[in-house]
């Protein structure tokens, strides 16, 4: 396996250099201007430059979406800052600058009705030191540049991922934290990973509330998020975190733009180094919806990568040529976050590293790694069943896959009984844990975490454990394995114990994963009692079976 | 572990293994980075390696199965573990070690050592099947006649048809590789650099050569291919050598250094430094992408034919080893090496032209390059049978 030739051989740009090289020094197009801009292989001068990135450019957007559409979409640009989305903007501004003749023919129809851009603050997570002498917030510097163009803008900050208007029912009062099925003091002796249940904790319902009144101030949203990712060990699982929480909420914006298209400014480059980034971390299953030029897997909103075929390099040169004015630092870094050097390597800065060295060697290598993943279609999965925290696609089965490759379990005992070992392990663990004596600590001591927390109308909703583990794809379950256990409540803790919690639309999901409509649906259940949410209708058969084994516990130990 | 119950009112230990909590760790796991002690590693290493090869269903009841030795570590510890788990959970397969001599001094000779050695060690017959008795040609031949650029498309295009050579002439239904997570991540991952859509669809799946899907009657040879180790850590395999003290041969072959693969390798050990459980999360990445793959009809696998001269399965008139081959033979080695249509084309013109079209030429060549040796030179699957002087198994 180790020693086969398996160069790459010299793909066609290469050949077509070849046959270029009478014109050395001159623009491959026009062949008569001195070349400045040298792009793999190929030489342009700017006018000819900025004329093949533009036809890229429309190409791609013709493959995302035909020409002749009936009724025009509104678009969402999401815009960070950097010189691909700065790119974005122009190219789709010189694209519907149509020249008055086309403008006034009715028969030609727009493609894109109506433009906006969007922006994702992220400076409350840029590094501590250097906040205070910077400008601090980019929101205004992203609104100046899309009000240059006559978009709209839309803006949200990274930390209101814990706003609770920020999920798909814009009012989704509740975050939950995770509790581990086994007691802290097994955690540090065995070594292995837990399974994790998430209990539902209700944010008060602020019947007076004004309209637009904020529920959570700022500064706790940013502590809330800063928690969570205190609480991620790795550095690779605090920018996965992110990454997800920038997903969503992009998502969301474009739906309340009412945008039915959301158009992010993924460079060639940057989707090559996505591919074999998720493929790292296990995301193969979804990779096909997270880099294709168009994917229709989130409802009511279509994803479009129309700078997926131009690469980095060719974006900054199309930046620079036409002025453009970026955003410094407008990316969350989160270096500053780990506490030692050698932890200041994740996989998405090693993939970074390798892709782009041996692009410097093979200089097809991007090009090849995007079309490699061009050809591949996604999976068929319902979208019901999304992944809580990254709303991908989640495939059947991923927890036992893992647990016949990587046993976990002493020689004496047998293999079978390991899960049934485990789920009654579980079963007793929560009869302790959910009690009411345990209920009334709980609110007391959250409520000097939220100081808005006054009333304890909703404990007996948030002593009941919901199942986490289970729900989620395998890329989110890996990753959540670089949490640290110890952040963590065990069944016998209450809720203060743990020291994050996991934002709003995570709970959502959550919640409809379970068959429940809605929060108001899943409280009234639990109240009511187990055996009410026990015959509740579930469309997940396994699921359904996992939570009954502990809704039958709980009965036990009422009675 | 909620099952395991210290029953020993010790005092407590300083740094108790994980699983058992009653002996003191020794060492710190790879794939989870639990703390084990020995006969806790030795169990799940392998409990995982058995349950690799129920899940898959990889062998029926008194299957004949050839384990693929080379002397290294992967395959030594393979043939321990077969026999072992062969025993431990009654497999009732009939085990036999089967190794390629490539003919490299100072490599393979050292290391056929190692086998011939596990063969005792272990009981398991063993078959040697050199390139110099099937080909005419030792690596070190090859090496002589076209240096060292392009050797390893030779050898691994000569071992793959080795294999299964050695395999008809032991007559077995299934041969068994040491590749390993590492391995298989690797290849994910280089098949995803390379854009090469067919490979990365086949290089995940465990059992290779299954011929249930094809019905064409096309003749194949019917034996799979299976890797138990698809899950199994490279450094959980020399640590287990290391524990066992199992015998094997670590040296690098002398002429296998590439550069692209290498970059991957390197990259894959700097994913396992971050997260130890990237291996096997790139596996099953590539699991998932091979079944995205499936559904694409515009990447479908050749169509498979017999190779005219030898009989080989082969998606080309001729099978890529009888085209190195008489490449070889007739002194134009690059024939067989990157780009083949063209030069394809232009020696089949050649050969048109000289009337030398027929299979006899190979045979001829074969006999004339190793003349006054007792040769053996399988030219066809079939011939195999009738073959007079058969290697003999060296039983013990």
């Amino acid at each position: 396996m180790s020693c086969s030739v398996e160069e790459p051989t010299m793909t066609v740009a290469e050949k077509r250099a070849k046959d270029r090289a009478v014109h050395v020094g001159f623009c491959c197009k026009c062949k008569t201007a001195k070349s400045t801009v040298t792009v793999r292989y190929a030489e342009y001068c700017d006018p000819c430059f900025l004329i093949a990135l533009d036809s890229k450019f429309r190409t791609a957007l013709r493959n995302a979406r035909p020409y002749r559409v009936i009724t025009p979409e509104n678009v969402m640009l999401a815009f960070s800052g950097g010189p691909s989305s700065r790119a974005l903007i122009h190219l789709f501004d010189v694209f519907h600058s149509l020249p008055p003749e086309v403008a006034t023919n009715k028969k030609q129809p727009k493609i894109y009705n109506d433009i906006h851009v969007c922006h994702i603050d992220e400076s409350c997570l840029l590094e501590p030191a250097q906040d205070v002498t910077s400008s601090g917030s980019t929101m205004e510097q992203a609104r100046s540049i899309a009000g240059g163009y006559g978009y709209s803008f839309h803006g949200v900050a990274i930390e209101d991922i814990y706003d609770p208007e920020w999920t798909d029912s814009r009012c989704f009062e509740a975050v939950a934290t995770l509790i581990t099925s086994l007691p802290k003091d097994q955690l540090t002796t065995s070594g292995q990973a837990p399974e994790l249940l998430s209990r539902i904790i209700p944010t008060p319902v602020t019947t007076a509330s004004e309209e637009g009144a904020p529920k959570l101030s700022r500064q706790e949203k940013i502590s809330k998020l800063k928690a969570l990712l205190g609480a991620c060990t790795t550095l690779t699982a605090k920018e996965t975190v992110l990454q997800h929480f920038r997903s969503s909420l992009l998502i969301q914006l474009a739906k309340r733009g009412e945008c039915t298209t959301l158009a992010l400014g993924d460079s060639a480059t940057r989707v090559a180094i996505q591919i074999i980034e998720l493929t790292a971390i296990g995301r193969g299953y979804s990779l096909p919806h997270e880099t294709s030029l168009l994917s229709s897997w989130i409802q009511d909103c279509k994803v479009i990568r129309p700078l997926k075929d131009c690469l980095v390099k060719e974006l900054d040169t199309f930046c620079g040529l036409n002025g453009l004015v970026l955003i410094e630092r407008h990316h969350a870094q989160l270096d500053w976050t780990m506490k030692t050097k050698a932890e200041v390597k994740s996989i998405r800065r090693l993939t970074d590293e390798f892709i782009t060295g041996l692009d410097k060697e093979f200089p097809s290598t991007v090009a090849t790694v995007c079309r490699t993943a061009a050809k591949l279609t996604p999976p068929e999965a319902t979208y019901g069943q999304k992944c809580p925290l990254c709303h991908g696609p989640v495939q059947a089965g991923v927890q036992e896959w893992k647990r016949r490759i990587t046993v976990t379990t002493a020689p004496g005992e047998l293999e079978t009984t390991t899960t049934s070992n485990s789920t009654e392990a579980k079963t007793t663990e929560i009869s302790d844990g959910c009690c009411s004596s345990d209920a009334g600590g709980c609110c007391s001591s959250s409520s000097s975490q939220r100081p808005s927390c006054t009333t304890s109308q909703t404990t007996t909703a948030s002593s009941a454990s919901t199942p986490f583990s289970s729900l989620l794809c395998y890329g989110c379950l890996t990753n959540l394995r670089d949490l640290n256990l110890k952040s963590m409540a065990s069944q016998e803790d209450d809720v203060s114990s743990s020291s994050f919690e996991l934002p709003p639309y995570v709970v959502e999901t959550i919640v409809h994963r379970m068959g429940f409509a809605s929060l108001d649906e899943f409280e009234h259940r639990s109240d009511a009692g187990v055996s009410a949410s026990g015959t509740a209708v579930d469309p997940q058969e396994s699921l359904r079976a996992q939570i009954q084994d502990f809704l039958i516990a709980s009965d036990d130990e009422d009675e | 572990m909620p099952g395991a119950t210290d029953t020993k009112p010790t005092k407590p230990l300083k740094n108790p293994c994980n699983l058992c909590q009653s002996v003191r760790a020794i060492l710190k796991r790879p794939k989870t980075g639990q703390q084990l002690c020995k006969e806790c590693f030795f169990h799940v290493f392998e409990t995982e390696i058995h349950n690799t090869i129920v899940d898959n269903k990889l062998f029926n009841k008194g299957d004949r199965v050839a384990i693929g030795a080379s002397g290294g570590k992967d395959s030594t510890v393979l043939a321990y573990v077969m026999k072992l788990l062969n025993d431990r959970y009654s497999y009732e397969l009939d085990l036999v070690l089967l190794s390629i001599d490539e003919g490299i001094t100072g490599y393979r000779d050292d290391s056929l050592e190692t086998v011939k050695r596990n063969r005792d060690q272990y009981q398991i017959p063993l078959l040697i099947v050199s390139y110099k008795d099937l080909y005419g040609w030792s690596m070190d031949d090859i090496v002589k006649e076209i240096g060292r650029k392009n050797n390893c498309t030779f050898c691994g295009v000569f071992r793959r048809q080795a294999l299964d050579r050695g395999a008809i002439m032991l007559n077995v239904d299934h041969i068994v590789t040491g590749h390993n997570a590492d391995d298989i991540a690797e290849t994910v991952l280089m098949n995803i650099l390379r854009g090469d859509l067919p490979r990365l669809q086949r290089c995940t799946s465990i059992i290779t050569n299954d011929t249930s899907e094809d019905s064409s009657g096309i003749e194949t040879s019917k034996i799979l291919r299976s890797k138990p180790f698809k899950y199994t850590y490279e450094k959980e395999i020399v640590m287990y050598a290391y524990f066992k003290k199992l015998d094997y041969f670590s040296t690098e072959c002398i002429y296998s250094p590439n550069a692209y693969r290498g970059h991957a390798r390197i990259f894959l050990k700097d994913l396992e430094a971050v997260r130890r459980t990237a291996i096997v999360d790139i596996i099953h990445s590539g699991e998932a992408l091979s079944a995205s793959v499936q559904a694409n009809e515009s990447t479908k696998l050749p169509t498979m034919a017999n190779c005219t001269r030898c009989g080989y399965i082969s998606s080309n008139e001729l099978c890529k080893a009888c085209l190195l081959l008489e490449g070889l033979n007739k002194g134009l080695p690059q024939l067989g090496i990157g780009h083949t249509t063209k030069i394809r084309r232009m020696h089949e013109a050649a050969n048109l032209a000289s009337g030398l079209s027929s299979p006899a030429s190979l045979s001829s060549a074969v006999a004339d390059g190793s003349a006054g040796e007792k040769v053996k030179v399988v030219t066809h699957i079939k011939d195999l049978g009738q073959l007079e002087t058969m290697p003999t198994l060296a039983s013990v």
